[in-house]
């Protein structure tokens, strides 16, 4: 009960605020250029009339500054126009917004003629195509590719959007179980998905918070050991495990503890060598002997 | 207590913040909350004595009551799974995101992000809600032209994943933006949450801990010119108390387009600790033109990494090779239809035993299709086969958005999921049917409801197998707002000069 009272105030808090202490002042001036203080002037197509036009500059020539800059009417100013942004996969067309859609240039981008954020976009391209299939602006399948193109190059996508809108699907917190990253039912279909790393999972989930507190909670960890009728699918599990431990990992240690492989995997009880291809004992050794004492105690072969 | 003291504070915060006009001059906020009705069916491990079990004809042992026990040579008891009890959970989840700027230095402002997580029923069974008050971020920024500072809790998104850390970001873009220079440091954040490696919520298995947080350091150098976009980011994360090294790694990307239509982008990591080269990729998308499809070829490999501090390194785990594609055609108007498939392989892991042979490639497959032709219905359907190491599926899905005006859809999706596991004692077939509502008002809230059908048949041939059939609820509510316009907004000076609006 006292959570529904807390959870109630925290909304009627953030409701309150925004709807009855809305506008309290101008909006943020990010940009050298005053706009406020042109804009009783002459209207933002006197200066930015190329947005239109392909080939054209967005901005205007220095020499329409000194029309009044000219150091008697007004002081003289040092201004050049921006370089133009680079090529993105963003496909937006100002003519289009402006001429068939009938926005003023302030809808995006204010009076002080800052740069629109993605959550602009979708107050009107909200319908099913808005977030979750961004081919307004991004092309066709742009969920599906999407992926590759923000890992390679994630400083494009944060040209236009915050992390708040990469975050309304790709949330690293259990609590939230929002749909648009991952298939729907992705629920059943995990397992699979998470064997062979189709998707990384650890670039948005923590392995013990995320994976291993469900499993706990649904039976499926283990607390000594492995092979109690559970992985028995197939016969000798304990003696092929190497090889499936190996190859997957990051599955394992989803449902096992440290101390389940260490009755077996230890210098100190067991005695079974873990260690494989690619080990390399001396480089690991020297960047952290801690992890090699676990097994070996303060005897760390090669230690000295 | 102390949550909701903090939670107390929080609210009064928000309101304080924005109903005093002179605190922050413009703000957007947005709040998202969540219900959710959940249930686990899970196993129980119980014992039994040796000398009560008996053989079975295949060489295994069985409960008197009917459950497959494992009894290892020469031990006194046996143990066994039993289905365990029907947990039932009805956890919410609200976030509050807030920017908020005009403190009287331009450039400048505050963004925060705060969850509050609990479950409603007793039971507490929903790891999100652990602990119940998360600060996610909460830094201040200041940006000028080709600067942009952040000091607080932040976090960089980079080809090593999401990194979280309490400390500075800065990072410069001289030569017109072209070039970025980055560079963050502070005390770092576990891997894919903001919580502490220390925290509690992180060691459900009651497992090593470090006792102090991990520094971390990082930068980074891009180039982003009209065709080619490349950077290099190094990061090295150390344990204070020890100074050993947690991670220390480098990774590069490159994204080149050589026409306007196709594009080649690829990277790699590599593992400066254990001196192995890690996670790698490289592929080509070629795009028709008129959006008549998309080619899209390459090649990855992929190598689990994990912190130094466990022991999981030292087991050698191996990295696999993959191919993949993906194509996808518009044959006609509002028609897509696409498939994708991988093929990949595990490299050797020396572990190979006649006892069992544990399969070390696989491949998957997809195919799909959607339709939205129509003007207030969207359909899809889709199929897809994966045949790999530890585990195997078939599944069938269909969709079906009708979206009558602009404010509401409604969504009906239905899926058939064959799940045979390698390293299982069980397999399971399941099916779901769900029912999911979208409605948007005009003042920028958002709702949602889904109801979710789970009808599961586990196929184990003992007494173990249980039913994990359930009915999921889940609610949503979206409020975006702030003092920048929706809509409208043009200055004053600009209405009252008709030429000032000019020619469109």
């Amino acid at each position: 009960m006292r959570a529904i009272k807390l959870l109630a105030l925290l909304v009627a808090a953030t409701v309150a605020a925004g709807m009855g202490w809305g506008p309290l002042a101008s909006a943020m001036t990010s940009q050298p250029f005053p706009h406020e203080k042109h804009a009783g002037l002459f209207g933002c197509d006197a200066c930015h009339g190329g947005v239109t036009q392909p080939d054209v500059s967005p901005y205007p020539q220095p020499t329409f500054c000194a029309a009044c800059h000219d150091g008697n009417l007004q002081p003289t100013i040092d201004w050049t126009p921006a370089e133009p942004r680079p090529q993105s996969n963003l496909r937006f067309e100002h003519g289009r917004h402006i001429e068939a859609a009938g926005n003023e240039c302030a809808d995006c981008h204010g009076v002080a003629g800052e740069l629109p954020v993605a959550g602009q976009c979708r107050d009107c391209h909200s319908r099913s195509e808005a977030l979750y299939d961004a081919s307004v602006w991004h092309g066709s399948d742009f969920r599906n590719r999407h992926s590759a193109e923000a890992a390679a190059a994630p400083e494009t996508c944060a040209g236009c959007h915050v992390r708040g809108d990469c975050l309304e699907c790709h949330q690293p917190n259990p609590a939230t179980g929002s749909p648009g990253y991952h298939p729907a039912n992705f629920l059943s279909e995990h397992p699979t998905a998470a064997y062979t790393r189709e998707l990384s999972c650890s670039d948005c989930h923590n392995v013990r918070s995320f994976c291993a507190s469900c499993h706990l909670q649904a039976g499926l960890t283990a607390i000594g050991g492995i092979g109690s009728r559970y992985h028995d699918a197939k016969q000798n599990f304990i003696a092929g495990h190497g090889q499936a431990a190996r190859q997957s990992l990051e599955s394992c240690v989803a449902c096992h503890a440290e101390n389940d492989c260490l009755r077996c995997h230890s210098a100190l009880s067991g005695r079974v060598n873990p260690h494989g291809p690619g080990f390399d004992a001396d480089r690991l050794r020297d960047k952290n002997p801690s992890m090699c004492s676990v097994c070996h105690g303060s005897s760390i072969p090669g230690g000295g | 207590m102390k949550s909701a003291k903090l939670l107390a504070t929080l609210a009064v915060g928000i309101v304080v913040t924005w109903a005093v006009p002179v605190s922050a001059q413009g703000y957007r906020a947005r709040l998202d909350a969540r219900y959710q009705g959940i249930s686990y069916r899970g196993y129980s491990i119980d014992s039994v004595l040796a000398a009560d079990v008996r053989l079975t004809g295949d060489g295994s042992f069985i409960t008197a009551d009917g459950y497959a026990a494992y009894c290892p040579a020469g031990v006194e008891y046996c143990t066994f799974y039993r289905p365990g009890p029907d947990l039932r959970g009805h956890p919410v989840v609200a976030t509050v995101d807030a920017n908020a700027w005009g403190f009287g230095v331009s450039g400048l402002r505050l963004n925060t992000k705060v969850r509050f997580g609990t479950d409603l029923s007793k039971a507490n069974i929903w790891p999100g809600a652990d602990p119940e008050v998360q600060l996610l971020e909460g830094y201040l920024e200041y940006t000028k032209r080709s600067l942009v500072a952040q000091a607080g809790r932040t976090h960089v998104a980079t080809r090593f994943g999401w990194t979280g850390f309490d400390g500075l970001k800065a990072e410069v873009m001289p030569l017109g933006r072209k070039l970025r220079v980055l560079g963050y440091g502070g005390w770092g954040l576990a891997r894919g949450v903001a919580l502490p490696v220390t925290s509690s919520a992180l060691n459900p298995l009651d497992e090593y801990q470090p006792r102090d947080r991990q520094l971390i350091v990082g930068a980074g150098l891009g180039l982003s010119l009209s065709r080619v976009f490349g950077q290099a980011i190094w990061q090295r994360e150390i344990d204070p108390e020890s100074e050993n090294l947690v991670s220390d790694r480098v990774a590069f990307d490159l994204d080149l387009t050589p026409a306007s239509n196709i594009t080649v982008s690829g990277g790699a990591e590599f593992d400066v600790a254990s001196g192995l080269w890690g996670t790698a990729d490289a592929s080509a998308t070629y795009i028709a033109p008129r959006g008549m499809g998309r080619l899209t070829v390459g090649a990855r490999r992929y190598r689990p990494r994990f912190d130094l501090w466990t022991i999981w390194g030292a087991f050698s785990p191996v990295p696999f090779n993959a191919g993949f594609g993906s194509l996808s055609v518009s044959p006609i108007g509002g028609l897509e239809l696409r498939t994708s498939g991988e093929i990949y392989e595990f490299d050797d892991t020396e572990t190979s035993t006649r006892l069992q042979r544990v399969e070390s490639d696989g491949w998957r497959w997809k195919l799909g299709a959607a339709y939205n032709g129509l003007r207030a219905w969207r359909f899809e359907a889709g199929h897809w086969v994966d045949e790999g190491t530890g585990s195997r599926s078939v599944g069938y899905e269909g969709l079906v958005t009708f979206t009558p005006t602009e404010a509401l859809s409604v969504t009906g999706h239905a899926e058939r999921l064959q799940r045979p596991l390698e390293f299982r004692f069980n397999e399971a077939d399941v099916r779901s049917y769900a029912l999911r509502f979208d409605y948007r008002t005009v003042g920028g809230v958002r709702l949602n409801a889904e109801v979710r059908r789970y009808d599961e048949v586990r196929q184990r041939s003992d007494a173990a197998r249980l039913s994990w059939d359930q009915w999921r609820l889940n609610a949503g509510l979206s409020f975006d707002f702030g003092t920048t316009p929706r809509g409208g907004g043009l200055h004053p000076a600009i209405l009252r000069i008709p030429e000032g609006r000019g020619v469109r």
